[in-house]
């Protein structure tokens, strides 16, 4: 089965990135450096580099800045409205960043670099909320009584940042993925104005433009690199959360309380949301206008919504499952081999995704049947799996961890094989990891643009006819279509805490 | 002559290039429960799990009823050792129930729904878990969770147990009782059993023998009763039978101790570990004199930590002393000279 899922992800994920590496070293046909002498030899090279650097970190920093003080605040003190302002919190990531400059742009002038990261950075700080505020409330109450005993609630303090921070700079990195792989931000901000160019664009107008595969894999080189450094300190950071417990003998931390800082942290936690969700969303509502233009929009974008969701499942449930079979391997196996398959697993993500596209063309656009998965929307699918593959599997290898081996050995030496080991025992007990495994992929599936905007099956995707209606210059409809996307990624998310929560009471 | 239910020769296994098992021997028979006693870190686990196919040897053979299970060349996957297991921890499943238990590891055996629930009922009778089908593990008590992890082991009909410090996780107070009745069902069951334990009551009152366990080598093998009264070694003195160890020196045919002298038996080399129990070391107004350092309640007397000639002593006493009182000490019972503590 391990084998199976392996070389599933080898062709779907690992071969387009493969493929479009290579073009980068290949001239008609030979190895050659030609495609770096000519994308690197143009000063602007230069600017791209800058510009990609600065919005990358720049997002990181402003997630982080955003993000761990948010994470904090509403899951370990007492703030008023905590609860909602964590769930609020989830809106600004399930929104596609071309949307919260959309709406943005809507209500003030901004354009050029400074708006991109902040679009960016209001678009990605739920993460570092996330990740802070999950190793936050993990940090054991007694290892924080100690620090307190020690040297009162600065120390207290102290020790919980320092226990966090691997996690919150984490998410920070994956932020700044995020930033430096989209096109489309940058793309729309630069239409007005004055220009902000970053490598994604230029991959998207070396092949868009020019046809050239060769230059626009050597311009995915920088990005790809600056992402896979990134990403591979993640995976590090991840190996080193031995420093909040996991599981076994824990005592949960107590709230803080907050005193006469509740106001002014309910305060930022409020703009924060506001600036993340509230806004965009209400400009959003009132770009669209009337709940007519939403009903018509929907009308007139029904197959590609039926479209875009019947993918995202498809793909959602194929990324799901093979990230069972892959996370259970990696935290089985043995160090090195457990860091091969993590390591294989964020690289697709790493390549600016309109560079992965071009690698789906090269792989699957051919005669005969291979040419048939290009054709249809598999390669939408595989797409859309070999994009955020990473995400699915973080879930379901955090979801993993904790299960102690010997419940696995248990049914080994009671001579259980390991089929109805993996169907009887993994899949119940990783349940719950699966299930926001499944979300996670669906959501960013929903949500996804540049990997299919290259496609041509992945051209009735909704946020794609988003992007087209930009470029036809109907605001409205963009408005309402983006509202019905919103609604498409919060639904399942909100349903599936309904439900989580229900059976919690039911439980408890 | 009917082959040993498990023969380990020459168990060798090392991790991140530290050695954890060190040429290992050993033999379970037929019907016989074996206790691999050793302090943590001794590779007891790591030999149970060997044992069961769970880690992989570097070197040896592990022999199952006489027929090679982990060889040059031969791995037997654990599901077809025909061993059970019960884990430290009990690594019960914690979305199934008792029966749920019970049923996962009958299905894979392909009986018939008539003949699992006969079987069922009668793992359920034989670990006294009969009414308890329903109950998920959270449900249970420490004793009903261990008893459970015991029935599944026996669920899968296997030859051979290995019970892996399967009472670490239950109370002092229950300990001992919990531990006469695992050796009860052990007997009822007659499969050959080898239990690692840390813990020398728990050992000793389930075994027929013991092989004790220290970096990676057994140390020594025998019945309770000979591990207890004769160690072989000073660390199997100290380790089970909790003997104080006092330096020796050969002195023509005695070997002189702070105690005093005690018989050298022949072959005796000139420096020697000499132990002896706290309770065959007498107070009174003749012997060495020694500084009391601590005096602790140990249940029917006063457990007294003695300071004699630079040597730290064990000894009882029937009342308590002050840190700083002066005794006099002798020896006033059996005294065993080993090979002095390499």
């Amino acid at each position: 089965m391990r084998a199976i899922a392996l070389a599933f992800f080898a062709i779907a994920a690992l071969l387009p990135l493969a493929t479009v590496l290579g073009q980068a070293f290949l001239v008609e046909g030979r190895f050659s450096l030609a495609n770096f002498g000519t994308v690197l030899a143009e000063a602007r090279q230069w600017g791209l580099m800058r510009n990609t650097l600065l919005l990358g970190l720049g997002t990181g920093a402003g997630a982080l800045l955003l993000g761990f003080p948010f994470g904090f605040l509403v899951t370990r003190t007492d703030l008023p409205l905590r609860g909602l302002l964590a769930t609020l919190a989830a809106v600004p990531i399930l929104l596609p960043p071309l949307l919260h400059a959309i709406a943005w742009t809507d209500l003030v002038p901004i354009r050029g670099g400074l708006a991109a990261v902040a679009v960016f950075s209001l678009s990605t700080f739920p993460i570092v909320a996330v990740f802070a505020g999950r190793a936050l409330d993990r940090v054991d109450a007694r290892r924080e009584e100690a620090a307190l005993l020690a040297g009162g609630p600065r120390a207290r303090a102290r020790l919980a940042t320092r226990l966090a921070a691997p996690a919150a700079l984490s998410g920070a990195i994956l932020a700044l993925v995020f930033a430096v792989s989209d096109f489309a931000v940058t793309d729309y901000l630069s239409s007005v104005g004055p220009k902000f160019n970053v490598y994604a664009d230029e991959i998207f107008t070396r092949w868009q433009r020019r046809g050239s595969s060769g230059q626009a894999a050597a311009a995915a080189i920088p990005p790809f690199l600056l992402a896979a450094a990134g990403l591979l300190a993640v995976a590090t950071l991840r190996r080193r959360r031995a420093l909040v417990t996991l599981g076994g003998d824990f005592v949960p931390p107590s709230p803080v309380r907050l005193g006469r800082g509740r106001g002014p942290a309910l305060a930022f936690a409020v703009l924060v949301v506001g600036l993340g969700a509230i806004v965009p969303l209400a400009s959003l509502a009132r770009t669209a206008g009337s709940f007519e233009t939403v009903r018509l929009a929907l009308a007139e974008a029904r197959l590609d919504i039926g479209q875009t969701i019947g993918s995202a499942l498809v793909a959602a449930a194929l990324a799901a499952a093979l990230a069972l079979v892959l996370a259970h391997a990696a935290v089985r196996a043995r160090p090195l081999a457990a860091r091969g398959i993590e390591t294989a697993a964020l690289l697709p993500f790493a390549i600016p995704a309109v560079a992965l596209a071009v690698g789906l063309i090269r792989v699957w656009n051919r005669p005969g049947a291979i040419g048939l998965v290009y054709e249809t929307r598999a390669v939408v699918v595989l797409a859309l799996l070999a994009r955020y593959f990473v995400f699915p599997f973080h879930a379901l290898t955090a979801g993993l961890a904790p299960l102690d081996p010997s419940l696995e050995e248990a049914a080994a030496t009671a001579g259980v094989r390991p089929l109805r080991r993996f169907l009887g025992l993994v899949v119940p007990l990783a349940r719950p990891a699966l299930v926001s495994a499944f979300l996670l992929a669906f959501v960013f599936a929903v949500r996804e643009l540049d990997v299919l905007v290259l496609l041509p099956s992945g051209n009735r995707s909704l946020l794609f006819r988003i992007y087209n209606a930009i470029h036809f210059n109907r605001p409205a409809f963009v408005a309402a279509l983006s509202l019905v996307l919103v609604f498409l990624t919060v639904l399942p998310i909100a349903l599936y805490r309904l439900i989580a929560r229900r059976r919690w009471e039911v439980g408890a | 002559m009917t082959a040993p239910a498990v023969e380990v020769r020459d168990a060798r296994l090392a991790r991140g290039g530290r050695p954890v098992l060190r040429g290992v021997d050993l033999d379970v028979q037929e019907g016989e429960v074996v206790v691999l006693l050793g302090p943590s870190g001794s590779g007891k686990t790591t030999l149970l799990r060997a044992i069961a196919g769970l880690e992989p040897l570097d070197g040896g053979s592990v022999r199952l009823g006489g027929l090679p299970a982990s060889d040059p060349g031969v791995r037997v996957p654990p599901e077809r050792r025909g061993v059970g297991m019960v884990f430290q921890g009990l690594a019960l499943w914690p979305h199934l129930t008792v029966k749920g238990h019970l049923e996962f590891v009958l299905k894979h055996r392909g009986l018939a729904a008539t003949e699992r629930a006969r079987r069922r009922e009668e793992i359920l009778r034989r670990v006294r878990l009969e009414g308890m089908e329903g109950r998920r593990p959270a449900e249970l008590s420490g004793g009903e969770a261990q008893r459970l992890a015991l029935g599944r082991a026996l669920a899968g009909d296997p030859s051979l147990l290995l019970l892996d410090e399967p009472l670490g996780h239950v109370d002092e107070a229950l300990r001992a009782d919990l531990a006469l009745e695992l050796r009860a069902i052990e007997r009822r069951t007659a499969i050959p059993t080898l239990h690692v334990t840390h813990d020398q009551a728990e050992g000793l009152a389930i075994a027929d023998r013991v092989a004790v366990m220290r970096d990676g080598r057994i140390e020594q093998t025998g019945t309770p009763e000979e591990i207890f009264r004769e160690p072989a070694t000073p660390f199997v003195a100290r380790f089970v039978g909790k003997w104080n160890l006092l330096p020796g020196i050969l002195q023509g045919g005695s070997v002189r101790t702070p105690l005093g002298d005690v018989p050298a038996p022949a072959g005796t080399r000139s420096r020697v570990s000499v132990a002896v129990r706290p309770e065959s070391i007498a107070l009174g107004d003749e012997g060495a004199p020694a500084r009391v350092e601590t005096s602790a309640f140990d249940g029917g007397a006063w457990m007294l930590r003695l300071s004699l000639n630079g040597a730290e002593v064990r000894a009882l006493a029937s009342r308590p002393l002050s840190p700083g009182d002066t005794v006099r000490v002798r020896l006033s019972g059996e005294a065993r000279v080993l090979p002095e503590e390499g």
